[in-house]
C-alpha cells in the first residue's frame, strides 16, 4: 500500500527533494568551504629534529634518576596507631585478659582481702580483749 | 634512541637484569614499539624506557597542539618539554580510565598553556608572522599575498573564538580526530562535540562576514 502510494507520489516527491537538496546545498556550502580552508590552515606542525631529541634525552636522564632514586628510597617502618579510643582500648585490655594474667590477678587480689581479713578480725579481737 | 635501550620489558616488569647483559638484549627492547598502549603505560612507571616510547608516540601531537595554542615554536617547545616532564613527574599517579594516555597528556598541556596565558595577564594575540602559515603556494605573488591575507584573517578569527572551539578546531584539523575522539579528550559526548562544531562554524562565518572576508 505504502509502496503505491510512494510511486504514485514520485515525481512529485522526487522534485521536492530536489529542491530540498539544492537549498540544503547552498546551506552547507559556506560552511564546507570554510572547513576546507581551516584543515589547509591548521594542519600537523612537525617538530624540530634537535629540540625533539633533546628533549628526549633530557626526559630519559630523569627517569633514569628518579627510577634510581626509588630503588634507594629505604622508608622506616611505619608505627599503626590505633585509630579510635575502641582500638585503643582492646590493644590495652587484649593483653590483660590473657588467661594467665587473669589467674595471676585472682590469686593476688585473694591473698589481699585475705590479708585484709586477717587484718581486721585482728584488730577486732584486740578492741575485744 | 635504541641505543639507549638496556632492559627488555619483561626484565622491566620485574626490575632485574638477570645476566648484566642488557647490550644483547637491546635488540630484543625494540618490543616496546610492539605493547598496547595500556601495558606501555604501565612499564612505564618504572621504566624510563617505556616512558621514552611513550614520548615517541605522542610528541608530534602535543607539540601541534600546544603550538597552535600559542602561536609561536619557542614557547612551543618550552611547553611541550613542561608538559612531559610533569607526566614523568606524575605517571605514579596516572589511572587509566578507559580513554587513550594522550588525553591525559593534552590535560596537562591545556593546563599549562592556560597558566602561560593567565601568567602574561591576557590572551596573547598570537603574532602573525610568527605562524607560519601551511598551504599550497600560490602562483604569482599577487595571488600569494591575497591568499596569505585571507589565511590571517582566519586565522585572528580562530584566535577570536572561546577557548574550548579552538581546542576543538585543532583536535579536528591538526589532529585529525573523529568527533568521538575529540569527546572522549573533552570530556564531551560526540554529539556535544558536533553541536559545538557547528556553532562554531557559525561564529567564524558571522565573524568573518561582518570583517569583509
Amino acid at each position: 500500500m505504502a509502496g503505491r502510494e510512494g510511486n504514485t507520489l514520485q515525481p512529485e516527491g522526487t522534485d521536492r527533494l530536489r529542491r530540498a537538496e539544492d537549498s540544503h546545498i547552498l546551506n552547507v556550502a559556506p560552511f564546507l568551504n570554510l572547513a576546507r580552508e581551516m584543515s589547509d590552515l591548521i594542519a600537523p606542525v612537525p617538530v624540530r629534529p634537535a629540540f625533539r631529541s633533546e628533549l628526549e634525552h633530557s626526559l630519559l636522564a630523569a627517569a633514569r634518576q628518579r627510577a634510581a632514586r626509588q630503588q634507594l628510597d629505604i622508608r622506616p617502618p611505619t608505627v599503626e596507631w590505633p585509630l579510635s579510643y575502641r582500638d585503643l582500648a582492646a590493644s590495652v585490655v587484649q593483653p590483660v585478659m590473657d588467661r594467665r594474667w587473669l589467674m595471676g590477678a585472682a590469686v593476688g587480689s585473694a591473698f589481699s582481702l585475705a590479708g585484709l581479713m586477717a587484718y581486721v578480725w585482728r584488730q577486732r579481737r584486740r578492741h575485744a580483749a | 634512541m635504541a641505543g639507549l635501550h638496556s632492559q627488555t620489558p619483561e626484565e622491566a616488569e620485574t626490575g632485574r637484569d638477570p645476566d648484566g647483559r642488557g647490550h644483547i638484549l637491546q635488540m630484543l627492547a625494540a618490543g616496546y614499539a610492539e605493547l598496547p598502549e595500556p601495558r606501555l603505560v604501565e612499564l612505564a612507571r618504572r621504566d624510563p624506557d617505556a616512558f621514552g616510547e611513550l614520548y615517541r608516540r605522542t610528541v608530534e601531537r602535543i607539540y601541534t597542539y600546544i603550538y597552535y595554542r600559542t602561536g609561536n615554536v619557542a614557547d612551543a617547545e618550552d611547553l611541550t618539554a613542561r608538559t612531559f616532564h610533569q607526566a614523568l613527574s606524575n605517571i605514579h599517579r596516572y589511572t587509566d580510565q578507559g580513554v587513550p594516555f594522550i588525553a591525559w597528556l593534552y590535560r596537562i598541556a591545556h593546563n599549562l598553556v592556560a597558566n602561560h596565558h593567565r601568567s602574561r595577564s591576557r590572551w596573547r594575540t598570537t603574532p602573525l608572522d610568527d605562524l607560519e602559515l601551511t598551504g599550497k603556494p600560490a602562483e604569482n605573488p599577487e595571488r600569494a599575498a591575497e591568499a596569505n591575507e585571507r589565511k590571517q584573517a582566519l586565522w585572528s578569527a580562530i584566535r577570536r573564538q572561546p577557548e574550548d572551539r579552538q581546542r576543538l578546531l585543532i583536535l579536528k584539523f591538526a589532529d585529525r580526530l573523529s568527533n568521538e575522539e575529540i569527546g572522549q579528550l573533552m570530556g564531551r559526548t560526540e554529539s556535544s562535540i558536533k553541536s559545538l562544531y557547528f556553532r562554531t562554524l557559525k561564529a567564524l562565518k558571522a565573524d568573518l562576514e561582518a570583517r569583509g572576508w
